[in-house]
């Protein structure tokens, strides 16, 4: 049944916040978490629609009436978060976790733009280095501490504490403080402007925490996180189960969600089932109602009637091609170029994830400020008789492409290997674990890798390609005050322009080739109801229900 | 016996040295940062890894912090994970019985299928039983046991429906792990049992009790069998180290909540602690099981020498 419901978890899917390894321990299937497009089959609901359009309340459809509330949804994880305090949890899978525990300032819609969530409005100084935020009145804590101006100065004072030794304080860039203005209004104060502000504070480690709770439990709020989201940690069984109850009080102020109050479902499970295969076997079973879908069982389950596919398209993760460009052979431009135009990503693309969607521009499709035009015209189109050209005169290129060994990732390099070769690149693979793959790059120990990112902040940009690269691997002065000003513009029509001529300087460069962005892919039992992903990647569980099966 | 038993004991010391300074050493030649990993795919400076890495004290030489976890590791403090920063000791006693109670379990499911089928094979030698169990055999050698794992999940509880996929809530939860495990163990043991079986059947004393005009079932179960048990007991404990490595795997198929999970996830992340200290705790238990089994001879063969 088309009813909006459906329309919304298209409408709603976007991004994660990291991306591969940190799916899962699991290295076997790291990069697990892809897959497909559309929803249940209707694949073609636009998934331009403005969030805006679905507004709590927003005109009861008939599925209002039928909401059957109650019942344990049984979801799955590849592995176990780390910690559920924000401010120590560092993997992929623990922001999934601290996003249904903690609610933020703000969050983020399908166009990338900042909505009031704890805070119902806020305003920018004009040399971009304060926010006042207004906070909602009435929003308590679970174990009841009000959340106030106070309990997000702790927070973000915790956070940026260096006692705190937080791996996620770089979030929040150049913090000074946190000021409380009176009960319901808070400043937060940059020593310079931080640009992506938004964006970091919409991520769910970047949510507000309890201070009592903190004070109370010191090293272990990590095992018992008391946040004001809609679920509550019920038990934690360690290597089996994360068990979380609604939160009968919660009060909804997303204007994503549709439902207004506390979630419909009593308990969500959370079991930890890392094989792939197991995943599957447990959603034909009945011993799951959802599970991240492996891409090439994707087929399968839109064939099994029971099951159903949720897909989050447009994401915030994307494959490319990184140059060494310190080194030969791809010190040389004409080469870094060839490549470029020897390549056919939709060729790769089918042949590895499968679902994504192709990219022309240097950053994935969904995270903001990622530019069609500009790919349209300064991205490479293939064109092995360009490339052909382009290496002409030279000596025969060798080359090895360094890669990590999840199977997609694999593929994926077997087929950019036989597209190099056509035009005369021989290119000999290096695969190995995503740890050791890592540590490659970092070490600059590469010709070119095929590498996936996620990020949802054209920050990125500057992470990975400001001098001297975050693998060594690319230097460019020209470029350097153009990222820069991607770094500290907080306006956004300003911010947009260097962007914009990042992604054009980055292909006039050939520093990277951008391939396509890869689709997340949930399957899930025909009786979940409401499910979708957030704007940020998150699974969301406030408008799930279970229909009888 | 006392003193022979003694003496494996004070032996037991060494080795563990042995095995703490193996533990540590291999870890790292894991290429990878545990650091890195911990913000794999996530932009991170470099600033914040270094932070990171001087609050867990990678940063100090390695001996200092071998001498370090050896110190602690004597206090039964295995340190604290990496990745969750929960104490590596408590982690593992609480998941460590999971993966015992597998491990014991398999064991128990490979000694009984596998002595038995042994015994078969070696009674019906040359003949269709005796062929038949082989060729299992032979299959269940190669096999992996993942594969066997998803092989009869599939079977068993998605076609069939009758037992859970995964999980280990109920006893029912434990036959398919402890049948994979086993299944695949068995294999060897029913070889094993069937040749030290056939060498014994050839011994005098053998003939002489058939002479005697006792029962086949009697000849070999009750005499020969006693003595083609050595070897096979000496197997059980050797592959009790397969098994727990099997355990490892298996208890990732089934999502099965003990160490093996727990193993490679931290392998995988490179969390020290957590792979030193499980890999100390394994090894342990490897080389007591194989000390007990080694004192065990002397109470199933009285003739093995106490010097």
């Amino acid at each position: 049944m088309a009813t909006r419901r459906d329309f919304l978890k298209v409408a709603a899917g976007t991004t994660a916040t990291m991306l591969l390894v940190a799916c899962g321990g699991g290295d076997t299937d790291s990069a697990a978490p892809t897959t497909g497009t559309g929803s249940t089959g209707d694949s073609g609901v636009g998934q331009s629609t403005p969030a805006g359009e679905s507004t709590p309340g927003a005109g009861g459809s008939t599925s209002e009436t039928e909401i059957r509330t109650g019942g344990r949804l049984l979801d799955s994880l590849l592995s176990e978060p780390d910690s559920l305090d924000p401010h120590k949890g560092t993997l992929l899978v623990t922001t999934y976790v601290l996003n249904l525990l903690y609610d933020r300032l703000v969050y983020v819609d399908q166009d990338r733009q900042p909505q009031p969530w704890l805070a119902e409005s806020w305003n920018v100084s004009d040399d971009g280095t304060r926010i006042t935020f207004t906070l909602r009145e009435g929003v308590v804590f679970h174990d009841g501490t009000p959340l106030n101006a106070e309990a997000v100065k702790f927070t973000f004072d915790r956070l940026i504490d260096p006692a705190t030794a937080s791996p996620n304080a770089n979030q929040i860039g150049p913090l000074e403080g946190t000021e409380v203005i009176d009960e319901k209004t808070v400043e937060l104060t940059w020593s310079e402007p931080y640009a992506p502000v938004f964006m970091m504070l919409a991520g769910s480690q970047m949510g507000i925490i309890s201070p009592t709770a903190v004070e109370k439990l010191g090293d272990q709020f990590g095992r018992n996180p008391v946040g004001s989201g809609p679920f509550k940690l019920k038990r934690w069984d360690a290597g089996k189960e994360l068990l979380f109850e609604r939160n009968p009080d919660y009060k909804n102020f997303r204007g994503d969600v549709q439902n207004p109050g506390a979630p419909y479902i009593d308990e969500l499970s959370i079991r930890l089932v890392p094989e792939e295969g197991t995943r599957m076997a447990a959603l034909e079973s009945g011993e799951l109602h959802l599970a991240w879908a492996p891409v090439q069982d994707v087929e399968n389950i839109r064939a099994n009637p029971d099951l159903q596919i949720f897909a989050r398209e447009k994401g915030t993760s994307w494959e490319y091609i990184e140059f060494n460009t310190t080194k030969p052979p791809f010190d040389d431009l004409a080469v870094r170029q060839a490549v470029g135009y020897a390549l056919n990503p939709e060729e790769i693309l089918i042949a590895s994830y499968i679902y994504g969607d192709l990219i022309k521009a240097p950053l994935p499709i969904g995270t903001a400020g990622y530019d069609a035009e500009v790919g349209e015209q300064y991205g490479f189109t293939p064109d092995p008789e360009k490339a052909k050209s382009l290496l002409q005169g030279k000596t025969p290129v060798n080359a090895v492409l360094t890669t990590w060994n999840a199977p997609q990732a694999v593929r994926a390099a077997q087929v950019i290997q036989a597209q190099l070769q056509a035009v005369g690149i021989n290119v000999e693979l290096e695969t190995m674990d995503a740890g050791t793959f890592l540590a490659k790059l970092r070490e600059s120990d590469f010709h070119f890798a095929f590498n996936r990112t996620t990020w949802p902040d054209p920050i990125i940009l500057s992470q990975t390609f400001k001098s001297p690269g975050r693998d060594n691997q690319y230097s460019n002065p020209e470029l350097d005050p153009v990222l820069e000003e991607i770094e500290s513009t907080v306006d956004p029509k300003a911010r947009q322009e260097a962007v914009s001529k990042a992604q054009r300087m980055l292909l006039e460069d050939a520093a990277v080739v951008p391939l396509f962005s890869d689709h997340f892919m949930m399957a899930g039992s025909k009786a979940v109801q409401g499910f979708f992903f957030s704007a940020l990647g998150y699974p969301m569980y406030q408008d799930v229900w279970i229909a009888e099966s | 016996m006392v003193r022979y038993a003694v003496r494996r004991l004070v032996l037991l010391i060494p080795t563990l040295l042995g095995v703490s300074i193996a533990v540590f050493l291999l870890r790292g030649l894991i290429p990878g940062d545990p650091v890195e990993l911990m913000f794999f795919g996530q932009s991170v400076d470099q600033e914040t890894i270094e932070i990171v890495r001087r609050d867990l004290g990678l940063d100090r030489p390695l001996p200092e912090q071998y001498l370090k976890f050896l110190l602690r590791a004597l206090q039964g403090d295995l340190g604290t994970s990496i990745q969750s920063g929960l104490p590596v000791t408590q982690e593992i006693l609480n998941r460590y019985p999971a993966t015992l109670y597998l491990a014991i379990s398999g064991t128990l499911v490979a000694i009984v299928l596998g002595v038995s089928a042994g015994v078969v094979a070696a009674i019906f030698r040359d003949r269709l039983w005796d062929t038949l169990i082989m060729a299992a055999t032979t299959v269940g050698q190669s096999m992996p046991s993942f594969w066997l794992g998803l092989l009869l999940i599939s079977l068993v509880s998605v076609r069939w429906g009758i037992l859970p996929v995964m999980g280990s809530d109920s006893p029912r939860h434990l036959i398919l792990p402890a049948l994979t495990i086993g299944l695949i163990t068995s294999a060897l043991i029913a070889r094993m049992t069937r040749s030290t079986l056939l060498e014994v059947l050839n011994e005098d004393y053998v003939r002489t009790a058939r002479a005697k005009g006792l029962r086949e079932m009697r000849v070999v179960l009750g005499h020969a069998m006693r003595n083609a048990a050595l070897p096979v007991v000496t197997i059980v404990g050797l592959q009790f180290g397969n098994l727990l490595a099997g355990a490892f795997i298996v208890e990732v198929v089934f999502s099965w909540p003990g160490v093996g999970e727990m193993a490679v996830t931290a392998i995988n992340q490179r969390d020290y602690p957590v792979i030193q200290g499980i890999l100390l705790v394994v090894s342990s238990s490897y080389v007591i099981v194989n000390t007990a089994i080694d004192v065990l001879y002397g109470v199933l063969d009285p003739r093995v020498a106490y010097d």
